[in-house]
């Protein structure tokens, strides 16, 4: 029977490709062996899969196993909608008047700001780190290393030893971090961020907001007009009267120097009243017509006169008004009702004004929070991601083993629990709960129970012994649970509980305490090796971790740790290194690269690590 | 699977190298035909990886298909091939022990 080896298609002699010549053969391999023969997979699978075939096809197996093995590169679902979500969170026109107002030019150069950070942010996660041009690759080194010196905690990750911290770790975080950005960045904008719709809700609230004032005001103006109106009616009624005599005066009207036509104005108007509403019934009526003209005329001759143009113009006015005024000076008595409705509608009118000022400060906070949030987008989607790892870790944990010997030690096993989930955290201050919450891991506390854990008896100069070590912790921790001086004492007895209870507690402490961005010095692990308890804790631990499935799988994935030789580590490596060796697999160790994963970054901190 | 997959007249490191063309192929052949999903085949492409440089002799072939076979079963043929070999090499090395036996036993007679 011939090898299935040799019968498998090859070229005459092998293609070398390179990074560039890969993507060009690829294409060309999709001729024949088109997408389709790849349905169901994504898009980034498809490409690992024809890439795989080009390295087949030349003879490269390595290549494509590689080409399979390798991580799914997260993908930026927002990256076309991104542009105007963040116009659209600078976007503040309407003022505290609910009119359109011109931006702050400062507001302007802040969004332009955003604008090109977000455009930098968008080729970095679509194409990585090392593809950016230098000056963008600049901008992130400076950006992130600028805000590691005002950030104790990133600081804490990215600084090495002697607390300096180097634009080739940056780097490093920066090309193992583009997926933890990208992930990053589809929660923030996702259109169901909590806060993004929270915007949203604000802009149209404040749009309706300004219609209602808008409203208001002009209810408010016909109320001022109504009332203005009533009052001025007596005024204008006397007015009209005064006017009147003057014109009916029996000098006036035997003056034959003085017109005709103005003489008779009073009449006239009277006299073009009737026409007026004899028209509305006999619209086309020619006698009417005509006589409307002529008195018309007449008015209009009489309102341009020199001497009495002006009287006749403001008793003409005042005509046209009387019947209104008539009806007003009847409605004197409504006056402070109507006093009271303009009153309720200013203050309707207030306190809309005072709910626009609440929404636009409201937004104002929700849109600088968003903003201060894109700002430090790289800085918490690192932390994001070394919180993703402290979850996956803290999953791993191992619960107690042995069965409880009374139902005293039954109920403080779950305590026990409860107290560690909680203990080594603190409220997070204002910036920080800007990216991880509103509890941060308390590396005060944490340092306090290392001390603790790690020490020995001491003697206080009274000569009382103050516990340390397993048992003083466990002491403080059964204190807390509650328990009696006796029960502790009961219980701290059995040496088997105080073993299974440091072994659920000192990984949790662990994890936290790395987490804090504490470095695990030699001496630390050499105090956690020294006690018999401790030791069995970490060797226990490390063991029952790395024995799991998941993890090892991680840990083989990650290219930490070659599965064949896993026994041999069990063997051979102690606790502490094996301790050691997950955590900076899992990316939990405080080196300068803590939790940015990733197989060099990995391999490269257990190589630099001080602590072997 | 083909039983002949490992050719007897290559060396060592040549049969392993074709062991993980044939890894490829099958990885290939079953992402495209929908017996292996995608995510499936990263896991092995990333545990052949983890491992098959670690492979120097014929035992360590044998644990590392075994392990392989144990995790996903489209391997599980591959082992027992590598097994049955394994048997058949030591029958053979016996059978060749035998006739040494015998020619020196020859020789003394003669």
């Amino acid at each position: 029977m011939p090898d299935a080896i040799t019968e498998a298609p090859k070229p005459p002699a092998p293609i070398a490709l390179n990074a560039t010549e890969i993507p060009v053969a690829m294409k060309a391999g999709m001729g024949a062996q088109g997408p389709e023969l790849f349905r169901g997979l994504t898009s980034q699978q498809q490409e690992r899969m024809q890439a795989a075939l080009v390295f087949q096809e030349a003879g490269k197996t390595r290549a494509g196993m590689e080409a399979i093995a390798k991580g799914e590169k997260a993908e930026f679902k927002y990256g076309n909608n991104c542009q105007p979500a963040v116009e659209a969170i600078y976007l503040s026109d309407t003022g505290p008047d609910g009119k359109k107002i011109a931006r702050d030019p400062a507001e302007d150069t802040d969004k332009n700001d955003a604008t090109n950070r977000m455009a930098i942010y968008r080729e970095y996660v679509t194409q990585g780190f090392d593809k950016l041009d230098p000056a963008k690759q600049a901008r992130l080194i400076s950006d992130l290393k600028t805000k590691a010196l005002s950030n104790p905690e990133l600081r804490g990750l990215l600084a090495d030893d002697s607390g300096a911290i180097s634009d080739e770790v940056i780097k490093d975080v920066l090309r193992s971090n583009s997926d933890g950005l990208t992930e990053w960045l589809n929660g923030f904008f996702n259109p169901e961020n909590p806060q993004v719709k929270a915007l949203t809700e604000r802009d149209k609230n404040i749009r309706k907001q300004s219609g209602d004032i808008k409203a208001k005001e002009a209810e408010k103006k016909l109320k001022q007009k109504e009332i203005d109106d009533i009052k001025d009616a007596p005024k204008k009624a006397l007015e009209y009267d005064k006017l009147v005599a003057k014109f009916n005066e029996p000098t006036f009207q035997t003056n034959t120097t003085i017109d005709v036509g103005i003489k008779g104005f009073v009449n006239n108007l009277t006299e073009l009243d009737r026409v007026k509403a004899e028209l509305v019934n006999k619209p086309n009526n020619a006698d009417l017509l005509k006589r409307q003209a002529e008195v018309s005329g007449w008015i209009e001759k009489a309102k341009g006169d020199a001497t009495y143009g002006k009287d006749c113009i403001q008793l003409a006015e005042l005509h046209s008004q009387r019947e209104t005024t008539n009806k007003n000076l009847d409605r004197q008595g409504e006056l402070p009702t109507l006093e009271t409705d303009l009153q309720k509608l200013t203050n309707d009118e207030i306190n809309l004004q005072a709910g626009l000022n609440d929404l636009l400060r409201e937004r104002g906070l929700l849109a600088g929070d968003l903003q201060m949030q894109l700002e430090h987008a790289v800085e918490a989607s690192v932390f994001q991601k070394a919180a993703q790892n402290a979850v996956a870790m803290l999953n791993e944990l191992p619960k107690f083993k042995g069965e409880a010997k009374s139902q005293l030690e039954k109920e403080v096993r779950d305590k026990l629990l409860e107290i560690v989930g909680t203990r080594y955290t603190k409220p997070a201050n204002w910036w920080e709960r800007r990216t991880k919450g509103d509890t941060v891991l308390d590396g005060k506390k944490i340092s306090e129970d290392f001390k603790i854990l790690t020490s020995k008896d001491e003697v206080d100069s009274s000569g009382r012994v103050k516990e340390n070590g397993p048992k003083g912790l466990l002491r403080d921790y059964l204190k807390k649970a509650g328990k009696t001086s006796a029960e502790i004492d009961s219980l701290l007895q059995d040496p088997a509980f105080v073993k299974d209870s440091i072994g659920v507690i000192l990984p949790h402490m662990l994890t936290d305490y790395v987490l804090t961005g504490k470095h695990l010095t030699n001496s630390e692990m050499n105090a956690l090796q020294a006690n018999p308890i401790l030791k069995g804790a970490l060797d226990g631990f490390a063991t029952e971790l790395i024995n799991r499935r998941d993890v090892k799988d991680k840990l083989v994935g990650l290219g930490v740790l070659k599965e064949k030789g896993l026994g041999e580590y069990l063997t051979t490596m102690d606790g502490k290194k094996l301790i050691l060796m997950i955590l900076m697999a899992l990316g939990l160790l405080s080196t300068p690269f803590t939790g940015l994963g990733g197989v060099a970054v990995a391999g490269a901190a257990f190589g630099a690590s001080k602590i072997h | 699977m083909d039983p002949n997959l490992i050719n007897a007249g290559k060396t060592f490191e040549q049969r392993v190298s074709d062991m993980e063309a044939q890894f490829l192929r099958m990885l290939l052949e079953g992402i495209k035909g929908g017996t292996i999903k995608f995510e499936d085949g990263q896991k092995i492409a990333r545990f052949v990886l983890s491992r098959i440089d670690d492979i120097k002799n014929q035992s360590q072939l044998v644990v590392f298909l075994h392990d392989l076979s144990e995790k996903w079963e489209i391997f599980a043929q591959l082992y027992k091939v590598e097994t049955v070999r394994i048997t058949e090499i030591g029958t053979q090395e016996k059978k060749l022990d035998e006739i040494k036996s015998q020619l020196l036993q020859f020789n003394q007679i003669k």
